[in-house]
């Protein structure tokens, strides 16, 4: 693993720059346990400061130091993402190997439920959710929301994966080598899913702190968290750039670029790298390279 | 039908596929009625040769329980295959019968090391009590088709040529003593240079080791090589079968008769001389009333487009044809 | 007179992937002749450079595979011209009217959402002379008969029609021109015997007719000895011996040619058949001298140092092999 890291590393630079870009991020969130002051109090520092050296990114017009309220929506957005990921990766792979290995009855079930939730218009069911949940909306119930949403793409996805390897020449010699229904899924096949599923976890993460941005954006999230999306909405609020305020409002959305670009930079040199036709290029020319 | 003594008996068999929607899709016959069967007490290599999308693999696959046939039996040893529901029964099953597929490169997951299979056929059968006895068996059947586990250990299939990949392929099958191999083109896929050093191996496994193969090809010359006995499949229908040699050197059916003439000789001195004619159409030929061959067929008569023909056996062989009645 | 030349041509394919740079050596020190008028074909195992080596000599390059050295020259009748040297819009103008290239599974590439004939005009109407795109209706129907298939494929779609019939629609697309040289890349692989037979019948048929050359590239011997009037050898990059099929068939010298041709099965004669030991070397890195040696039963110290050069030692009939030959190949 740590190899494949390395080599990721030196000769990808796409994955270099969302690697160290993501690493600094995480870096950042993990300094707000350090933090001196509690992200959900106002007036803890004079307003409108400035970038000084005190207050590294200034001060906003609710008292608060920006630098340390930004790692904290760092840490909570990518909280948010990673949780999303989870729950939908978990849910859609299941589903999707169960209904592309079972095939029939099963299969038919399960992707009726799937595309039920695909052609559900997913934006304005959002808004009316968090508007109806306003007060009781915390980073686990916008999670599961979330996942709610995007699983079906990722069981669809797997689902097609499975039901061509299950007709692949090798799935029949591990059925005539006496292995049962599990152990080919979970042998033969899941290795082919895997990178897929990596991928997807990182666009999963990508999509959920986007979609809770716009979300905070119009005021629809649970506003007294701060993440990168409530960042924007409150420096919105207070007309930030209007009255000169530059730095609240350009902090996070320059974090947000950052934090989408490199997600999304990973995400393709990942999957480019785990593509079982690459990774077979790959072995060859190890094998006479070394 | 006496199923004593009969390693194989299949019986009426039918696979009808519906292509295009459960509702308004056509039908396709794809082997349509048909029966043969093999000896227990005489191992032989079994050939069924044909054109493309005769059915061959639809039969083959039938055989070894991977796909369920419309209607009609399937009996190996005695016992009804197409019945088996327990797992038992089917490992049991597979225990005797084991396939050989078309592709090397596909057979194993390009992903993992393909001593794998080799580790779970032994083990899954029963064949052996624990993985050190596990590596004496493979060593055993490695050996038996000219391999030696140094060679195949820790590989992945990209590390193995073609050929080596296709004698790992026999020897997985070969692990758990099955008495019937069935191989759906084990080398259409293969060079020429390891082609005959697979069929090869195939006449030695029959002649040392007694085992049965039934042998899928569209290769006509390797098929006259090594097979004790010939069946030509036409559009879902076994056309003609018997011994190799009356089959193949003197056909009677005039589609076997096609079939062998457009065979090119490598022998520049052999040169074909007559040109044939060639269908344009075939989707068509499945449906068809009477003989499937009609269309093609310089001897046709006026029944042969509405009747279907029946089997008649003449001069040793089956033969499905009106103008020998 | 020969109406192509390959001259120590050289063609690899470079890739690079995770910093590891890698050459497949394809097609390494390759020189033909070839007639007007003839049927050459060209013979060896799978991955052994076949059609890449077509690739090259019709001029289509491009990445990964990269041209090292050497030459292609069409002897256009005045004089010799190099598709390495044209610019694009020379290469279209004879690609089609004098050099035509049917490639590797090509029955696939007829458009499906039009009808045969649309794709016959197509041709005609972006390659052929003034002349030719004036009577475009008439030379496709005149092609297509004096070729003795039906008329009615004119008017099907792709799908409609056989695969047999498909593959010899190509053919009869690439020589609506009338191409000097016609290159047709295992026409007849993954064609049931039968059609195979059709094909061919109409390979002959169109050289035939037309007096071209047809430079053929196939595994199976048997199609050779049916078709072909000279045939190379080709094994890992390199053309171990070429000669006119008799002889080939009846004389082989290289070693690896003797194998190729003794384990041939026939229908009506049982006897054993024996291959060569081994398989294939890798490309990437082949092996040292020449590249049979690890293979061959003959195998000498020298083999395994220099490497043979291709070298006539009957009329017609040049072989790469030091048990014939003392000539090395320069690198
Ligand atoms: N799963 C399927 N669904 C629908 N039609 C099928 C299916 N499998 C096979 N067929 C059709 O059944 C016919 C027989 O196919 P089969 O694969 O048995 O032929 P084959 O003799 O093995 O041919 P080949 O030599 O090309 O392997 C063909 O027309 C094919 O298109
Ligand atoms: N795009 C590519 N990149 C790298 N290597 C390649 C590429 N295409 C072909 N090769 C390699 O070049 C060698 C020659 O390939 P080529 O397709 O010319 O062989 P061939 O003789 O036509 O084989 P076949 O009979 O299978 O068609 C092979 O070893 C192949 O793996
Ligand atoms: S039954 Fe008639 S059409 Fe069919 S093969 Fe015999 S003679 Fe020909
Ligand atoms: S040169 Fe040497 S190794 Fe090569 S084919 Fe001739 S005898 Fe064999
Ligand atoms: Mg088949
Ligand atoms: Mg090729």
């Amino acid at each position: 693993m740590f190899v494949i890291l390395k080599d990721l590393f030196k000769y990808d630079k796409r994955f270099a720059f969302g690697f160290s870009v993501i690493l600094i991020l995480l870096f950042l969130s993990i300094l707000s346990f350090f933090s001196p002051y509690n992200p959900v109090l106002w007036s803890l520092v004079p307003k409108n400061l400035p970038p000084s050296l005190k207050h590294i990114l200034g001060t906003n017009s609710m008292g608060q130091d920006i630098f340390w309220n930004i790692t904290h929506a760092i840490k909570n957005s990518i909280l948010l993402g990673s949780l999303t990921a989870v729950i939908s990766i978990t849910i859609g792979t299941f589903v999707g190997l169960v209904a592309g290995y079972r095939g029939g009855s099963v299969d038919r079930a399960l992707m009726s439920i799937n595309d039920s939730f695909i052609v559900l218009p997913s934006l304005p069911i959002l808004i009316l959710l968090s508007t109806m949940l306003k007060e009781r909306l915390t980073i686990a119930v916008i999670a599961v929301i979330l996942s709610l949403f995007s699983w079906p793409w990722g069981g669809r996805q797997v689902r097609a994966i499975v039901l061509s390897l299950r007709e692949r020449e090798f799935t029949y010699t591990a059925f005539f080598s006496g292995m049962g229904t599990l152990k080919t899924v979970l042998k033969e096949h899941l290795p082919f899913v895997i990178p897929w599923v990596m991928a997807n976890f990182i666009n999963t993460i990508l999509w959920a702190i986007g979609m809770e941005t716009t979300l905070a954006i119009f005021g629809l999230s649970s506003l007294e968290t701060p993440t990168i999306g409530t960042t924007i909405y409150w420096a919105n609020q207070y007309q930030a750039l209007l009255r000169g305020i530059w730095w609240w409002i350009l902090t996070p959305v320059i974090i947000a670029v950052f934090l989408f670009l490199s997600l999304y930079l990973l995400s393709v040199s990942i999957s480019e790298f785990l593509d079982p036709r690459t990774r077979l290029q790959r072995m060859r020319m190890e094998e006479v390279s070394t | 039908m006496k199923n004593n003594n009969k390693l194989l008996v299949v019986s009426d068999l039918t696979k009808v596929f519906i292509i295009g929607g459960r509702f308004l899709g056509v039908k396709l016959v794809a082997v349509n009625r048909e029966s043969f069967d093999m000896e227990e007490e005489k191992p032989e290599i079994f050939t069924i040769a044909g054109e493309s999308g005769c059915g061959k693999t639809t039969l083959a696959r039938m055989i070894l329980g991977i796909i369920e046939p419309t209607s009609g039996k399937i009996f190996y040893k005695g016992k009804d295959i197409t019945k088996i529901q327990s797992k038992e029964d089917r490992l049991d099953f597979m225990r005797e019968v084991q396939p050989i597929f078309q592709n090397p490169f596909e057979t194993f997951n390009p992903l993992k090391r393909v001593e794998s299979y080799l580790i779970e056929t032994a083990i899954n059968f029963g064949a052996v009590k624990n993985r050190s006895e596990a590596f004496d068996r493979i060593e055993e059947v490695l050996q038996l088709v000219g391999l030696s586990i140094k060679e195949v250990e820790k590989r992945y299939p990209h590390e193995l040529s073609g050929g080596q990949l296709q004698r790992v392929s026999i020897a997985r099958a070969l692990i758990t003593n099955p008495s019937l191999l069935v191989a759906d083109e084990p080398v259409s896929m293969v060079d020429a240079s390891i082609k005959m050093s697979v069929v090869n191996l195939f006449k030695d496994l029959k002649e040392k080791y007694g085992v049965s193969v039934i042998y899928i090809t569209h290769d006509l010359a390797t098929a006259y090589y090594i097979s004790d006995r010939i069946a030509i499949m036409y559009r879902g229908n076994i056309v003609e079968l018997g011994p190799v040699e009356k089959v193949m050197l003197n056909p009677l059916h005039p589609y076997t008769k096609l079939l062998i003439e457009a065979v090119p000789e490598p022998d520049p001195d052999l040169k074909w001389k007559e040109e044939i004619k060639l269908s344009a159409m075939e989707a068509k030929e499945f449906a068809k009333l009477g003989c499937k061959f009609s269309e093609r067929c310089l001897e046709a008569k006026e029944r042969c487009h509405e009747i279907t023909p029946e089997k008649i056996f003449v001069d040793d062989r089956w033969v499905m044809c009106h103008k020998y009645k | 007179m020969s109406i192509l030349k390959v001259e120590n041509l050289k063609a690899y394919y470079i890739a690079t992937l995770y910093g590891i740079k890698r050459s497949v050596r394809a097609v390494d020190n390759v020189s033909l002749d070839i007639e007007e008028n003839e049927i050459f074909g060209i013979a060896g195992e799978s991955g052994c450079g076949k059609s890449t080596l077509l690739k090259v000599i019709v001029g289509l390059i491009k990445p990964p595979l990269s041209l090292i050295g050497g030459m292609v020259l069409y002897n256009s009748g005045k004089d010799y011209i190099s598709p390495f040297l044209l610019s694009l819009e020379e290469f279209n103008k004879i690609r089609w009217s004098f050099i035509s290239y049917i490639p590797q599974g090509s029955m696939n590439v007829l458009n499906p959402t039009r009808k045969i004939n649309r794709t016959f005009w197509d041709v005609i109407k972006t390659h052929g002379s003034e002349e030719e795109k004036k009577n475009l209706k008439t030379i496709t129907e005149e092609h297509i008969k004096a070729l003795g298939l039906p008329l009615e494929v004119l008017n099907s779609y792709p799908h409609q029609l056989s695969g047999g019939m498909r593959q010899r629609v190509t053919m009869a697309l690439a020589t609506i021109l009338k191409p000097k040289i016609i290159v047709a890349d295992e026409p007849t692989t993954a064609l049931d015997v039968v059609v195979q037979r059709g094909v061919l019948q109409l390979l002959e048929r169109i050289q035939e007719i037309y007096q071209n050359t047809l430079i053929i590239v196939t595994h199976d011997m048997a199609v050779h000895a049916n078709i072909a009037h000279r045939i190379a050898i080709m094994y890992a990059g390199k053309i171990v011996e070429v000669g006119k099929t008799r002889d080939i068939f009846k004389n082989p010298k290289h070693p690896y040619t003797k194998y190729l041709i003794n384990s041939l099965p026939k229908i009506g004669d049982k006897s054993i058949r024996e291959s060569a030991p081994g398989a294939p070397p890798s490309l990437l890195n082949p092996p040292s001298g020449c590249r049979f040696h690890p293979r061959c039963p003959k195998v000498m110290d020298i083999c395994k140092l220099e490497v043979p050069k291709l070298a006539e030692i009957d009329s017609g009939h040049s072989v790469a092999c030091f048990l014939f030959t003392k000539e090395v190949e320069e690198v």
